[in-house]
Formats: C-alpha cells, sequence, structure tokens
C-alpha cells in the first residue's frame, strides 16, 4: 500500500479520537462568573434516587422543551435587550424556575413576572394550540414563554378540561397535545412550589383528605442518618409551623437567594458552605456518583456514538465504490473506536447504578446495539468484506436511534426498577442472556437483508448492458460496485457460513435465556413456565432459530432460504422484544405506547420487500442458478467457475 | 439427512441422488429393522415433520398470545397450551391488526367464528414422537453427535415437565389481614357452596358441595347437608348488580338475591379487566330433607357475603366461595411492609413478615417473604404475589409442583448439549480457516 493508503485509516480514527476527547474533558466555569457547572453536581433525589442536579434539569427541561438546552434570544439576566441565542445549559433554566416563586422575588419591585416567565421553553407546535393561544407561528424554533400562555391560559384550561374528560382512547391530536402541555405547566409549577412552605402545606391537606400526595424532587438532604430527604418548602414550613431548624435548608436558600439576586460572587460563595454541608451529610458514594453522572451528561456518549455509527456507515458503503482496502479499513477502526465509547457508556451506567448493564427497555437497546456492533465487527474481523462493518454500523445507529426514542418517553433512563426486578443475580444472568439472543437474531437478519440485496444486484448486473467503451465516469464507478455487490458461489458460501454459525449462536443464547427465565420464574413465583405472553415471546424465539436450523439440516433451504428465515426472524424478535408488551396483558406488560406499535409496524413493513425478494425463483433474483450436474460445464451466463452443486428443486425457498 | 428418510417423508420434492450434504450436519447410519416399522418410524422421523410442527407450534404460541387479551392467563394454558385441541376466534387476528396496523383495520371490526387448531398436547406429544423416532432411526453414538443426543434428551425432559405440571401442579392463594391467621388455600379455578354450622362455638361443621357438581345441575342430597340443594341457573362469570334488572322474572325468593341481580359475563374474562379471576355465581334452591318443603331460592356468589338459611330448626351460614384446602399448618400475618422509593409511590420492596406454626410437626418460626425470596415448607412454596389494598394484608400464592427440579436439569442437559454441538462446528470451521 501506498502513503495514503496506508494513514488513511489511522488519520479517520485519530480525529475520531480528538472528537471523542474534546467530548469527554470537562469545562470548568469561567472564572468570576457563578460556578453552575459545580451547582450542577449537587446530589438531590427525584424519582426516588440520588441523581445530580444536573439531570433533575436536564430531564425537566427535556419535558417541557424536547432539548436539554435552552435558548433564548433575551438574557433574563441582562437587561441589554436581545442577544443573540446561545445554547445555555439546563441548569441555569431550572435556577431560573427554582427561584421564580414570591420568596425570591418581590413582584412589586420586578416589572412583570419572575425571569423563569419569560424563557421560551414550552414547545407547542400543534396549529390548534398555537391559534388558541393566539401566539406568533415559530417555524422551526415553536417554543414560547409562560409569559406568552398566560392571557388566554383560561380558554385553554377549559378546552383542556374537556379533553381531559374524554376516554384517552377516543382522544384526538389535539386533545393529546392540550393534555400534554397541562402536565408540562403543571410539572413547571411543581419545581416553582416545591421551593414554598405552601406546597408543604398543600401536601398534608391531601393527605389527610386521602388523596395521593403530589411527588416532588427533593432538594434538601436529612441532617442526621436514617432522616428523609425534604424539600425547602417543607423544611420551612417546619421552621416555620414547629421551630425545627435546619442548616441544610438555610445553605440550600442562601445558594437560591444569591441566584436570584444576580450576584456572583455571593452565589459562589453560598455554593461554597452549602457543597461543606452536603460533603458533611451526604455519603461519599452518593456525592461521587452524583459528579460521575453530571460527566456522563455532557459526554453524551451515545449520542456520539449514534454519529459516529452514521459516519461509519457511510464509510463501509462508499468502500464499496472504489478504494476500497483503505476506506474499509479506516470503517473497521472507527468501528472499533467507537464500540470502545459505547463500552465505555455500558459500563458508566452500570457504576451510576450498581447494576447489571440491563436494567430497563432503554438499558436492552443501548445492550443489543453494542452486541450487534461486536458481532458485526468480528465478523468484518473474520470475513475482511465489508458487510460486517456495514451491519455493525448500521445495527448501532438503529439501536441508538430507538434508544433515543425511549428516552423521549422517559428521560430518567436510570430509573429505579420495579420491586420484582430488584435482584442483581436474574439481571446478570436471565436478562443479558436474551438479550445475546435478541442480538444474534437480529444480526443474522441484517446479514440476511444485505445477502438477499446483494443477490437483486446481481440479477441488475446482469441484465444491464455491457459499457459501451469509455463511458460516463460516474457510470463506470456505479457498474464497478455492482460489480463487487454480485454474489460469486464463494460469497454465497461465505455468506451461507456466517448465517448458520449466528443463528447456532442465537438458538443457544435464546435457549439458555429463556429456560433461566423460566427458573427465576420457579425460584420468584412458583411457576417455571407460565404462557405469560413475554415469555411466549421468547419461546417463539427459540422455535424460530430450532426451525431455520433443522430447515437446513433437512435441506428444505440452503443459505437463501436461510437468508429468508433469518429476515423473518427479525420479525419475530421485534414482536417479542416490543409487540407483547403492547398488548397489555400479562406479567411484564411495561405499559402501551401509540410510537412503539407504529414503530413496530414501520419495522415489519421494512422487512418485508427483502422476504419477498428472497422468496423470488433463482433466475428472477439473482440471474444464475448453480450448473445441472456435478462436473457439468457452467451454463454462459454463470459467473466463473461456480462451485460443483447440484440443482436443487424450484419449490419455494429452496435454493442456494 | 439421508437419502432413504427423505423419500420417506411426505414431501413434495423428489429426493435428488446425490443431495449435498449441507456441510453442517453429518449424514448418520440407519438402522436395519423389519420394513414396514422401519418405514413408519422413517416417516416420522422426518425432520420435514420437525419443521412443519415447529410451524404449527410457532402460531399456536401466537395465538395463544393474543388470547390473553381477552381471556386470563389461566384460561388460555388450559385452552390452548394443555388440550388436544382448540377453536381459535378469528376476532383475535383482527385485533392484532387493530392494534398493530389501526390504520388499515378499520374501527370495531368484528369477525365471528372460529378455526380448529391443534393444542399444546398434541403438537407437543408429535413433537416427542418426532424426536424420539429420529433417535431410534438414526442413532449411533459418537463424539460428533453426543451434543445432539444430550440437548435433545434435554429437551424431552422439559416437554416431560410441562407435561407433568399440567397434570399434578397444584396453585392456590393464601389471602391473611395484619394480625390474622390462615390455615387453608383458596383456588381461583373452583367453587364450592359451603355449608356451615356454626353451633360450636369452638369448632365450626363446615360441609361443601363440588361447583363441578352445581354446573352440572340437578339436586344434590348428601346425609352430611342439612338439606338439599338444587341448581336453577349456574354462572360460570357473572358481576353482582346492585339491583334486580326484571324483579318480575327474579328466580331468588330468599336472602340477597332478592334484592342484588347478576349479569353474566364470558367466562375466562373476569370481572374485573386487570385482574380476569372469573366470580362464578348460581340461583340455588334449598329444600328441607324431611318435609320437603322449599327453603327458599338464593343468589350465590362468591362476592357475596355468606347468607343465614335456616334448615330443621338451625341456622347455617351458606356461601358459594373459591374452593379451599385445609392445610395441617397456620400462618400468621405479622407484619407486611410496603416500601416505596423516596418521594415516589414506585414500590421498592413488599415483605411479609409471618408466622408458621404446625401442631403435627411441632414447628413454630417466623419467616420473612418478599419478592425473589419464597418460604418452603412440607413441599409447598409460599411467594409474596400481591396485597389487599391499603396494606391491610397480604396474599401469598401457594404452588405445590412436584416436578420443579427438571427445569433445572433439562437447562443443564440443553446447554451441555448446544455447547458441545456447536463447539464442534466451532471448532472445525476454526481449523478449516486456519488451513487456508
Amino acid at each position: 500500500m501506498n502513503g495514503p493508503s496506508r494513514y488513511f485509516p489511522w488519520l479517520v480514527v485519530a480525529a475520531a479520537a480528538l472528537c471523542v476527547g474534546i467530548a469527554a474533558s470537562r469545562p470548568g466555569d469561567e472564572p468570576g462568573a457563578m460556578r453552575l457547572q459545580e451547582f450542577a453536581e449537587i446530589p438531590v433525589v427525584a424519582d426516588g434516587r440520588v441523581k445530580p442536579i444536573d439531570t433533575l434539569a436536564r430531564n425537566s427541561l427535556f419535558i417541557l422543551s424536547n432539548r436539554q438546552t435552552f435558548k433564548d434570544f433575551s438574557d433574563p439576566k441582562d437587561g441589554r435587550g436581545p442577544v443573540v441565542g446561545e445554547a445555555q445549559p439546563a441548569v441555569k433554566w431550572l435556577l431560573e424556575t427554582m427561584t421564580a416563586g414570591d420568596l425570591f422575588h418581590d413582584p412589586e419591585k420586578e416589572k412583570g413576572g419572575p425571569p423563569a416567565e419569560k424563557l421560551k421553553v414550552f414547545r407547542v407546535e400543534n396549529d390548534q394550540l398555537i391559534g388558541l393561544f393566539d401566539l406568533p407561528p415559530r417555524p422551526e424554533f415553536w417554543r414560547y414563554s409562560l409569559e406568552e400562555l398566560q392571557p388566554k391560559y383560561k380558554d385553554f384550561a377549559e378546552r383542556e378540561r374537556q379533553a381531559e374528560a374524554r376516554d384517552p382512547n377516543d382522544r384526538d391530536l389535539t386533545d393529546h397535545k392540550l393534555v400534554e402541555l397541562k402536565r408540562h405547566l403543571e410539572l413547571y409549577q411543581t419545581l416553582v412550589l416545591m421551593q414554598s412552605p405552601e406546597l408543604a402545606l398543600m401536601q398534608r391537606l391531601a393527605e389527610s383528605r386521602g388523596q395521593p400526595r403530589l411527588e416532588t424532587p427533593l432538594t434538601v438532604p436529612p441532617a442526621a442518618k436514617g432522616g428523609e430527604w425534604r424539600t425547602l418548602g417543607e423544611a420551612l414550613y417546619q421552621l416555620r409551623e414547629e421551630g425545627q431548624d435546619d442548616p441544610g435548608a438555610r445553605a440550600f436558600a442562601g445558594v437560591l437567594v444569591a441566584y436570584a439576586g444576580s450576584n456572583p460572587k455571593e452565589f459562589n460563595e453560598a455554593l461554597d458552605r452549602y457543597k461543606a454541608y452536603v460533603a458533611k451529610v451526604v455519603p461519599e458514594g452518593d456525592r461521587e456518583t452524583a459528579r460521575f453522572e453530571t460527566w456522563f451528561n455532557r459526554f453524551a456518549p451515545f449520542d456520539l456514538c449514534s454519529i459516529l455509527y452514521v459516519v461509519v456507515f457511510l464509510l463501509a458503503a462508499v468502500s464499496w465504490a472504489g478504494w476500497s482496502r483503505p476506506l474499509n479499513r479506516a470503517a473497521f477502526g472507527l468501528g472499533a473506536l467507537t464500540l470502545a465509547v459505547h463500552t465505555i457508556a455500558i459500563v458508566s451506567r452500570m457504576y451510576i447504578q450498581g447494576r447489571p448493564p440491563i436494567t430497563n427497555l432503554y438499558s436492552t437497546a443501548v445492550f443489543i446495539g453494542w452486541g450487534c456492533v461486536l458481532t458485526g465487527l468480528i465478523l468484518e474481523h473474520l470475513y475482511k468484506n465489508g458487510l460486517g462493518n456495514a451491519v455493525a454500523a448500521l445495527c448501532g445507529a438503529l439501536t441508538l436511534r430507538l434508544a433515543g426514542t425511549l428516552a423521549e418517553n422517559k428521560p430518567d433512563t436510570l430509573e429505579m426498577m420495579q420491586a420484582v426486578l430488584d435482584t442483581n443475580f436474574w439481571l446478570a444472568t436471565h436478562v443479558t442472556s436474551i438479550n445475546v439472543g435478541y442480538v444474534a437474531t437480529f444480526v443474522a437478519g441484517a446479514v440476511g437483508c444485505l445477502f438477499i440485496l446483494r443477490g437483486a444486484l446481481t440479477q441488475l448486473n446482469r441484465s444491464l448492458p455491457a459499457p459501451a467503451g469509455a463511458g460516463n465516469a460516474v457510470v463506470a464507478k456505479l457498474r464497478e460496485m455492482l460489480d463487487r455487490a454480485t454474489l460469486t458461489p464463494e460469497a454465497v458460501r461465505q455468506l451461507g457460513q456466517m448465517l448458520y454459525g449466528v443463528v447456532c449462536f442465537a438458538t443457544l443464547f435464546s435457549f439458555v435465556g429463556t429456560v433461566l427465565g423460566g427458573i427465576w420464574g420457579d425460584y420468584s413465583w412458583g411457576r417455571f413456565w407460565g404462557w405469560d405472553p413475554k415469555e411466549n415471546g421468547a419461546l417463539m424465539i427459540v422455535i424460530w432459530n430450532a426451525l431455520a436450523l433443522h430447515a437446513r439440516w433437512a435441506g428444505m433451504v440452503k443459505v437463501r432460504g436461510m437468508a429468508v428465515l433469518a429476515v423473518f426472524g427479525n420479525l419475530i424478535t421485534a414482536w417479542s422484544y416490543f409487540g407483547t408488551n403492547q398488548l397489555g396483558a400479562g406479567l411484564h406488560s411495561y405499559g402501551f405506547s401509540k410510537e412503539l406499535s407504529d414503530g413496530l409496524r414501520h419495522f415489519w413493513l421494512t422487512q418485508a420487500p427483502f422476504i419477498l425478494f428472497g422468496l423470488l425463483p433463482l433466475q428472477i433474483w439473482r440471474g444464475w442458478t448453480p450448473p445441472e450436474r456435478p462436473g457439468a460445464p457452467a451454463p454462459a451466463e454463470s459467473p466463473p467457475q461456480p462451485r460443483k452443486l447440484p440443482k436443487v428443486p424450484a419449490t419455494a425457498i429452496t435454493a442456494r | 439427512m439421508t437419502k432413504s428418510s427423505i423419500q420417506a417423508a411426505p414431501a413434495p420434492a423428489p429426493a435428488p441422488a446425490a443431495r449435498a450434504t449441507p456441510p453442517a450436519e453429518p449424514g448418520p447410519a440407519v438402522r436395519r429393522g423389519p420394513r414396514p416399522v422401519r418405514g413408519a418410524l422413517l416417516s416420522l422421523a422426518s425432520l420435514r415433520l420437525t419443521v412443519a410442527l415447529f410451524v404449527l407450534a410457532l402460531f399456536l404460541v401466537f395465538v395463544g398470545t393474543l388470547a390473553q387479551v381477552f381471556s386470563s392467563n389461566q384460561a388460555v394454558t388450559l385452552q390452548y397450551f394443555r388440550s388436544f385441541y382448540v377453536r381459535v376466534p378469528w376476532q383475535l387476528l383482527v385485533h392484532f391488526g387493530r392494534v398493530f396496523f389501526g390504520d388499515w383495520v378499520p374501527a370495531g371490526t368484528q369477525v365471528g367464528g372460529t378455526f380448529p387448531y391443534p393444542g399444546g398436547w398434541t403438537i407437543g406429544a408429535l413433537l416427542l414422537v418426532n424426536l424420539l423416532a429420529a433417535h431410534a432411526v438414526r442413532f449411533k453414538l459418537s463424539w460428533k453427535r453426543s451434543g445432539v443426543l444430550v440437548l435433545h434428551a434435554g429437551l424431552v425432559v422439559l416437554m416431560l415437565n410441562e407435561l407433568a405440571t399440567g397434570l399434578f401442579a397444584v396453585e392456590g392463594s393464601m389471602t391473611i389481614e395484619q394480625g390474622g391467621f390462615s390455615d387453608y388455600v383458596e383456588h381461583h379455578n373452583a367453587v364450592e357452596l359451603a355449608v356451615v354450622d356454626p353451633s360450636d362455638p369452638k369448632v365450626d361443621d363446615v360441609v361443601v358441595v363440588s361447583g363441578r357438581a352445581l354446573r352440572r345441575g340437578g339436586t344434590v342430597g348428601h346425609a352430611d347437608l342439612p338439606f338439599d340443594v338444587s341448581t336453577e341457573r349456574y354462572f360460570p362469570n357473572a358481576r353482582v348488580l346492585d339491583s334486580v334488572p326484571d324483579p318480575a322474572a327474579n328466580p331468588a325468593t330468599a336472602g340477597s338475591g332478592k334484592d342484588l341481580g347478576v349479569q353474566p359475563l364470558p367466562e375466562g374474562a373476569g370481572v374485573e379487566a386487570d385482574q380476569k379471576v372469573d366470580a362464578p355465581a348460581a340461583y340455588l334452591t334449598f329444600t328441607d330433607k324431611k318435609t320437603g318443603a322449599k327453603i327458599g331460592t338464593y343468589l350465590t356468589s362468591v362476592l357475596l357475603k355468606p347468607q343465614p338459611v335456616s334448615a330443621g330448626g338451625k341456622e347455617y351460614k351458606v356461601a358459594l366461595r373459591f374452593a379451599r384446602t385445609y392445610k395441617p399448618y397456620t400462618v400468621q400475618l405479622l407484619k407486611f411492609d410496603h416500601k416505596k422509593y423516596t418521594g415516589t409511590s414506585t414500590p421498592k420492596d413488599f415483605r411479609s413478615t409471618v408466622r408458621l406454626t404446625d401442631a403435627f410437626r411441632g414447628e413454630d418460626r417466623r419467616a420473612e417473604i418478599y419478592m425473589n425470596h419464597p418460604l418452603v415448607y412440607r413441599g409447598e412454596t409460599f411467594y409474596q404475589i400481591s396485597f389487599l389494598a391499603g396494606d391491610r394484608g397480604t396474599i401469598l400464592q401457594v404452588v405445590q409442583n412436584p416436578s420443579w427440579a427438571l427445569p433445572y436439569l433439562s437447562c443443564a442437559l440443553v446447554t451441555l448439549g448446544m455447547a458441545v454441538h456447536f463447539g464442534i462446528h466451532l471448532n472445525g470451521f476454526l481449523r478449516r480457516r486456519a488451513a487456508a
């Protein structure tokens, strides 16, 4: 190899590593300014777990705004008027919101409401809602401030009441959006009110009436061991009513007051005081994970990986056009680097949670993606045909996209677990092996798809007229690509081996995972097998993989048949993974979601063309069949030197 | 795959003479035997039959999953998986279409009718026969086949386990209020009519009539029963209504049935959407044994409290209730804990602290039962399954399953078998690669 070809892969990997390094590094706070980054690391309790205030801020802002940062065209702390919108950290928005109550602002002095009400963070894009509030349309931004929503709030509340009175199944899109915006406004309200003793009073009233208590994040740590986390409002209420002083509440309130007063020096001093207090009362482990989680949030390794996987795929795809060796090596190297980042991300989640890798639906997606990438890269290492890279990148990008969608529905992806899942042993064994089974089945499906696609390209290549002399350079390049994609007997053999190996692997892990699940069931609630929907889904994957293997051993299918079966396996695995939950029956139903059932349909529909193409007769699909008899001369249209194979009856999927 | 076994299989395609053996599977040897027997065995041993049975099994599991949207898991298990054949309603497939292809299937589409389909016992038995025949025909002890042999042995154990569980496992539940006792297990899949004589302050005298006898209709009379019981109407599943829908045609002449009515519901659907436990009800007429005079027609339901019935100068308490099995020991609930994650209503832990007293064996011990941590006693296992609203008490599931150990054996066998079988292939593959 000459210079550029040799150095290109290393250059790509080095450039990507530099990007990762920058993303992972930690920018400090500007000297003299408020140390917001440091504030973000302070531990609080929300959704039942200790987390940094950064996570609370990002998740809350994401719910309202669908973003983890906010942009505004006016700086609330600066009266100079509009400045160019620059993305600002969520924690700043949270601080504005937490200090929006009367406790921190004198309504007499300030014109209009507190600055938080001027921040454009409520995402409203439904035309009906925009009309209802009489809002100016803001294409591509669609975010509005509370101040803008206030004038027509009464009309909105009335409409929302009607929508909520309707049965959830009968609500139309606008109804859903009305209810959703109401929830968002309530979340904002909670974040404002939790600093106020009035909320504590309301909670007490609700409790005495037997109503559910309003759940709020808890910001003040217990002063003594065994105590409970409280909101600032609760602490102030206890101070007012019971004379119970709490230095923690005092110090935390000091930070907020300094923020509201826009005084960086005071803020930083108050922050130091509060941090010193937190160091005394919050266990070192909790503080450390909170600090780590803040870094993890900023690093956002999964976002980074999903971009890098797309780059890997592009490199792999371009490699089919030419300069393939360097491009393929670059794709492999970059894939390996991305896999390393992906691994770090999963290990980080395990460290924060103190759990095995899979604890909820979100983590299955990132884990399955990780497994598919790893398998794809191993296949690439074994066969060096560029296919493994493509499979790895495709699966990685798609699963991380899926994870992103799941996180949109439930932003806290490190949530606490349902009581029955609270067992590291079974999470580590049953859940992990089931998911490794999913991985292998999906990888087999992906290989199957590419195999069928290559067969169709072979036919395309054959049916095109031979290039006439020195034609168009682009056409020539395209033809070269097609030549590369053309299936030769050697390629068929290799892909057949790949498929067979992966399906064997899938059978082993899905079986072991399923039976371990049964044993967990036996151990935990006395039935090894209960024919529960999720169990049935797992069983279907096992049966399907066993079916594919037996059909192969019976000679009913050869490589192409296996490919079709593997693609069909995708449908079944997707059914087991998401479909069974959508039925709303059984032990494992984690909740129905319209997006998921639509997503599942789209996935199924994308697989259908592959299955249909794969079922076409050999002559039409690929354009060549193996020769009639062993030793017979190859027919004119068959590719050079086909392997000696008997002709197989052209029944359905029986063909090599 | 050998030539002869393909020819014997009911396959449409004629087997070519020089069929290539897939690289994966070696051609096993065929044992000689009397021709007709061998021929039959060969067809039963066909791999094509295996594949066909897998397809059948796959679809059964699929419709058996869909059916659980409308029926309880228990009912579906009996109808689909522990049966020889099942009638599958077309509506299940329509429902599937509604959930996932909602835009294409109009709302409210109803398709009546059912189609017959082989049940779990049938498919399982055929798979077992197929597997055993295959090994009978092609049995050959060699290292290469050892993995397959072990893993198939594990599968046989697994199938036998499902059979044994279906036949012998008994499931029930024990509901105990805070501080209360219980010495019986309730079975939600069966009911009984209990006639209680509470006249002895120390011990209740209880006579029960099985729900099956009531459902069959006719009159039940027995020396121990203070009156004869005849069934007017029986509902396998019914909701109790606050009023009688048609007072003129009310079958009840006495007891709560005079003011309450019933609304029959489909069997297996339960009375509450999330519970799916059927609540049987019946109109029963009680007749005095000596005089033959009617005491009255009563409405009974598992949802109603015991009702007083007078016969022969004595007062009895009569109730339709879930079938009970009395145990020789008592379980007392000392404490029920329901912990939540800080500041949320998400449950973190359910835990019952119980005291188990067994006068016959002189046992008296405390135990904690919580998620993933059951109590095992006298071959029965107690699991934390649910709790009474407002944390008033606990519901324990009590399971007796004599074949509980088989899955462990099966899992070990199959895993070992697969590891050996695939390991041999992998080894061969890697060696070929190294040679190439």
